[in-house]
């Protein structure tokens, strides 16, 4: 077996929809030991959420479950159960790093607040994933991935000006994006609580509020309007615009091409023979061209009609080093010849699902590589493991807990 | 005096734009002594971009060096030999061109951490492509689905792809280092921005990789709850976004909106009839939000357990009362006769009171503590250097 980078990590995971599962699966695909706590019954919220293979709904056919939780093994615990929770904090007393992702409140109701945790294990880093962080006003308001992109700011920049706001409202990014940037960010922070023990000796809470790692991506925005009075907005024509980077249709798709630096404005201008429009001062000057670029694209685009993406590539890209990428779809990317070399998407072979293709690994580690070296878990297939074989239960034991419904 | 998690630690930035400025600044923040290797003029843009500059790249220390010279070349080998880490995101290719690729790196210091982020990776046929975060977000999917269903594809903001990559390269060099201190060994470590932002969307992947479904922008809706959008409230572009999540929820919404018949209408009786009249259901709520103020919908719904928030702008954002009760932005004095604020670390520890919040160094500000102090160069070498133009 390959050597891993974080193989004598133990991390217990707790609740939360992809903003926790994701940040353990960082660690789990980097060789840690995750123990993924799930309801027993319902499991994990992914169990039920999907996609399906051919749409047919089954609690270990999930396909989003699947990619969520590689590497980990699986445990079912009812919290709400005294036993259930006593067995949690067993599993604490000797792990580094706890994840989850509960409301603050609901963590002091069972008991399980960071002072009561500090007593169990002292050396225990939590990191707790929410939507609103652990202090504040709305610290036990509930989000989704719709609500933590609209109020940590980054959907009123998305997807850029509008002519008709009334119609076009700010839109949330693909899929869960607030919860992948809140997983990511509180994958960093336990890293970096994991260092500082290693300095203090000491165990400490990691608090990560979904609305401020997305309000932090969009701090150029707040800098702009406290310090210079430029405050972007939306709709198009009013102010400073929140984006100058709309995509392009060519021949047989949508692509898009960066003018900003001066160096690609010249290039673009001698590859179109310096036409007269070009050589307004509106365009010569960087800012001025940024905030102008609505006039510019017309032309653009105009030029790039007759080309295809991967005609435009060449030209563009290839012969004039000038930064055009095309717009994929499903389709596009999955054929894309750069994405089948590279290895982007890796085929998985679950035993529940069969065979599919996922997001392969977003690095590559020289010494100590991400691997799969597990499936995802079925609903409890570790329950005897960790219970029996380490906590030291007997079988009867777990035979009650399984009846009372404690697992 | 508490001590920062990452004290002692170093690193040799070779990082510009805003993907590996922004994950050096969340280095320095933590206690890294962060030296950001300055190659590009900054001047290229106004005080915007100074503005823009300095949000990336408070905290580091500035040197000024021009690697196409050799003895700039020698200086910045110097400084690898005296660093923990070293993290680049020049276009594929730039590194090893200056001399400064990972075998050459490996041979000053053999256990160094290397990492290294460019937009489609280091392999495959497009691997020197150039591009922005807008190219990438374009090439791995993520603009497909974004915008409205009758326009073209949009872009999410927020520089979103740098930001994504940079918080990833914060979590895997700190793997790296974790394994360093436990085994003595540095390694390479090769990040695309690409593959970052397609394991982003797994949802989409593994629908079309099964299902072959690929249904395009999905503006505000979710595959299975309704309501869930973002709904117009009183005052111009203002809104609030709420997301019903089971049924206790949406029961709970139609009492304190007054609406308990929205409840007994067949059209919204139960989640799936909810979402294939969620266009109705919308109209009907839009006539309750335009009654109120996006924060009076937040705090009534979020007062009965339903998930609402406004859409905050920049200035709804440094007005939020619940950033600024925690704390969130960090005045650090004036900049040209304006406040400056700073927005803070994107996560909080018990264990660090405050992390290490310091304006953006002027460019080559800490040449001669480089030089002098860290590199142990005599003072009229380093004058020479100047002199040759070596340290711009």
């Amino acid at each position: 077996m390959a050597r891993t980078a974080l193989s004598n990590m133990k991390v217990v995971e707790l609740g939360g929809f992809i903003s926790v599962p994701y940040c353990t699966k960082l660690m789990a695909d980097m060789g840690a030991e995750v123990i993924k706590i799930e309801m027993p019954g319902s499991g994990d919220p992914s169990r039920s959420y999907g996609p399906f293979p051919g749409d047919d709904p089954h609690p270990e056919r999930s396909l989003l479950f699947a990619y969520m939780n590689t590497n980990k093994l699986g445990l079912t615990l009812d919290m709400k159960n005294p036993l259930g929770r006593k067995i949690f904090k067993e599993l604490l007393r000797d792990a580094d790093i706890l994840v989850e992702g509960n409301q603050p409140k609901l963590m002091g109701e069972l008991g399980l607040d960071y002072e009561s945790l500090l007593g169990i294990n002292p050396n225990l880093i939590v990191t707790s994933i929410t939507p609103f962080g652990q202090t504040g006003p709305y610290r036990d308001y509930k989000a989704t991935d719709l609500i933590s992109f609209q109020i940590g700011g980054v959907a009123y920049a998305t997807p850029g000006e509008v002519e008709d706001p009334d119609n076009h409202p700010p839109l949330k990014g693909p899929g869960h994006q607030g919860n992948i940037m809140a997983a990511i960010t509180g994958a960093s922070a336990s890293m970096c609580a994991l260092m500082g023990r290693k300095l203090t000796g000491r165990g400490q809470h990691v608090d990560v509020s979904e609305q401020e790692t997305l309000v932090r991506a969009m701090a150029g925005a707040i800098v702009s309007h406290v310090s210079r009075d430029e405050t972007p907005i939306r709709v198009a024509g009013i102010g400073r615009p929140v984006g100058t980077r709309k995509p392009l249709m060519a021949k047989d798709g949508y692509f898009s091409l960066q003018l900003i630096f001066d160096n690609f404005w010249e290039s673009f201008k001698n590859l179109m023979g310096n036409p007269d429009w070009m050589q307004s001062e509106i365009f010569n000057v960087r800012q001025s061209r940024i905030d102008n670029m609505d006039a510019v694209l017309p032309f653009i685009e105009e030029w790039a009609k007759d080309y295809t993406r991967e005609e435009l590539y060449q030209i563009l890209q290839v012969e004039n080093h000038l930064p055009f990428l095309p717009v994929n779809s499903m389709e596009d990317l999955f054929t894309h010849r750069h994405v089948i070399e590279r290895g982007t998407l890796i085929e998985m072979d679950n035993p529940q699902i069969g065979k599919f293709q996922a997001p392969g690994p977003p690095y590559d580690f020289s010494g100590t590589p991400w691997r799969i070296a597990r499936h995802a878990p079925t609903l409890g297939q570790h329950n005897k493991e960790i219970i029996c074989d380490r906590l030291g239960y007997s079988s009867d034991d777990l035979v009650k807990m399984r009846q009372s419904g404690v697992i | 005096m508490s001590t920062l998690p990452l004290e002692g630690i170093r690193v040799a930035d070779f990082t510009q734009v805003a993907q590996g400025p922004y994950a050096t600044m969340m280095l320095a923040q933590m206690g890294v002594e962060v030296i950001k290797v300055e190659t590009l003029d900054r001047s290229q843009g106004d005080a915007r971009q100074a503005a823009a500059f300095a949000s990336l790249n408070s905290s580091k220390k500035s040197l000024t060096l021009n690697l196409k010279d050799p003895r700039g070349l020698e200086v910045a080998l110097g400084l690898v030999k005296i660093s923990d880490m070293v993290i680049e995101n020049f276009a594929t290719g730039v590194m090893e061109r200056l001399g400064l690729g990972y075998d050459d790196l490996k041979q000053v210091k053999p256990d160094i951490i290397m990492l290294s982020s460019q937009l489609l990776g280091r392999s495959g046929p497009l691997k020197s492509a150039i591009g922005f975060w807008a190219e990438v977000q374009n090439f791995s999917g993520l603009s497909h689905f974004t915008g409205y269903k009758d326009g073209r594809p949009g872009l999410v903001g927020a520089i979103w792809a740098d930001h994504l990559a940079g918080m990833l390269v914060v979590f895997a060099v700190l793997t790296a280092l974790h394994h360093r201190q436990e085994t003595g060994e540095g390694q390479y470590i090769q990040v695309s921005m690409a593959d970052n932002l397609v394991a982003s969307i797994p949802e989409m992947i593994l629908d079309y990789s099964v299902n072959k479904r690929d249904d395009g922008p999905q503006e505000n809706r979710d595959a299975s709850m309704a309501p869930h959008g973002a709904y117009r409230s009183q005052g111009f572009d203002k809104w609030v976004s709420i997301a019903v999540t089971n049924e206790e929820e949406w029961s709970a919404l139609c009492q304190v909106t007054g609406h308990p018949e929205w409840a007994k209408d067949e059209r919204f009786a139960d989640p799936v009839s909810r979402w294939s009249n969620q266009e109705d259901l919308d109209k009907l709520i839009t006539k309750w939000t335009l009654q109120h103020t996006d924060y009076e919908s937040m705090h009534i719904l979020q007062g009965v357990g339903v998930p609402a928030g406004p859409t905050l702008d920049a200035e709804g954002m440094f007005n939020d009362p619940h950033l600024n009760d925690r704390g969130f932005y960090i005045p650090l004095g004036e900049k040209e006769g304006r406040p400056y604020v700073h927005v803070a670390h994107p996560w909080r520890s018990s264990d660090v009171p405050r992390p290490y919040y310091n304006p953006v160094p002027d460019l080559g500000e800490h040449n001669s503590y480089v030089l002098g102090e860290l590199l142990g160069i005599p003072e009229a070498e380093i004058a020479r250097l100047t002199e040759d133009g070596v340290l711009s």
